[in-house]
């Protein structure tokens, strides 16, 4: 699963996925049209861990297959 | 240029935990994918609750939608099949309703939300439902218990409801019948307080 290269707009993403609305305003997307699709991973957990406290991230090498 | 992550995610429930795997570059990942991956996430959970409630009830609704009952006389699948994100559909009369719920519930739980959040509704239908309650309790907890077992059906109700919130606190996030789902609170209450006395 990868996502595209596009400009991402906040609203569709969701529109498509409501339940991302808490989030999303937490990371300060919905204040804008577009939003560059590059952030620190070390803002993430501060972040997002509030909403979805079970969830736990680990990342990959770039070009590194999902285990 | 600074390299960017190119956007290459998945996730994966372990141990009932989910575990979100991103693509990093230079300490930064792609915020497509996070959201996306989250969004997955709480998909994924609905889906696995509605799998669980596959077959040990059907979820009908009553009174305009404001309220749901189970039976297990009946187990059909095609209401399940929906849930999730999908857009609601009022055209049809199925579903979009028991998903909403279902995965307020999820989320509820994902999130540890305050208990108050959680479709009552759910709650007050399974309060006739012995193993029922026992399931959702169950899985307010994220545990594994045997569901033939009604002592841990009772303690793990006992628990549920000694953490939640007081019962003028409670509401539906769907419907937002305060009063009703106080009402409902105060029934389940005291029919816990009656299978647990």
């Amino acid at each position: 699963m990868g996502s595209s290269p596009y400009i991402y707009r906040p609203k569709d993403l969701v529109a498509a996925y409501p339940s991302l609305e808490s989030p999303a305003r937490e990371l300060g997307l919905l204040e804008h049209i577009t939003f560059q699709s590059a952030v620190p991973l070390d803002d993430l957990p501060k972040r997002l861990f509030s909403f979805f406290p079970d969830a736990r991230i680990e990342t990959m090498q770039p070009g590194s297959l999902v285990p | 240029m600074r390299p960017r992550p190119k956007g290459r995610s998945g996730i994966h429930f372990r141990r009932g935990k989910p575990i979100i795997y991103l693509e990093c570059t230079e300490g930064h990942v792609n915020a497509v994918d996070v959201l996306r991956e989250f969004g997955c996430m709480v998909e994924m959970v609905t889906t696995q609750l509605l799998s669980i409630m596959r077959g040990q009830s059907e979820l009908t609704m009553r009174g305009n939608g404001r309220h749901f009952s189970f039976s297990r006389q009946v187990t059909p699948g095609h209401f399940l099949e929906t849930a999730g994100f999908k857009s609601p559909d009022h055209s049809r009369q199925y579903v979009n309703l028991h998903a909403a719920a279902l995965q307020s519930l999820a989320l509820a739980l994902l999130t540890r939300t305050d208990p108050r959040f959680v479709f009552l509704d759910i709650l007050e239908s399974a309060r006739e439902d012995a193993m029922m309650l026992k399931l959702l309790s169950a899985l307010a907890y994220r545990s594994n218990i045997d569901l033939q077992d009604r002592k841990e059906l009772e303690d793990y109700a006992s628990l549920y409801w000694s953490l939640a919130p007081g019962e003028g606190e409670y509401y539906c996030n769907i419907h937002q019948v305060n009063d009703a789902a106080s009402y409902y609170a105060r029934q389940l209450r005291s029919n816990v307080r009656a299978i647990t006395a």
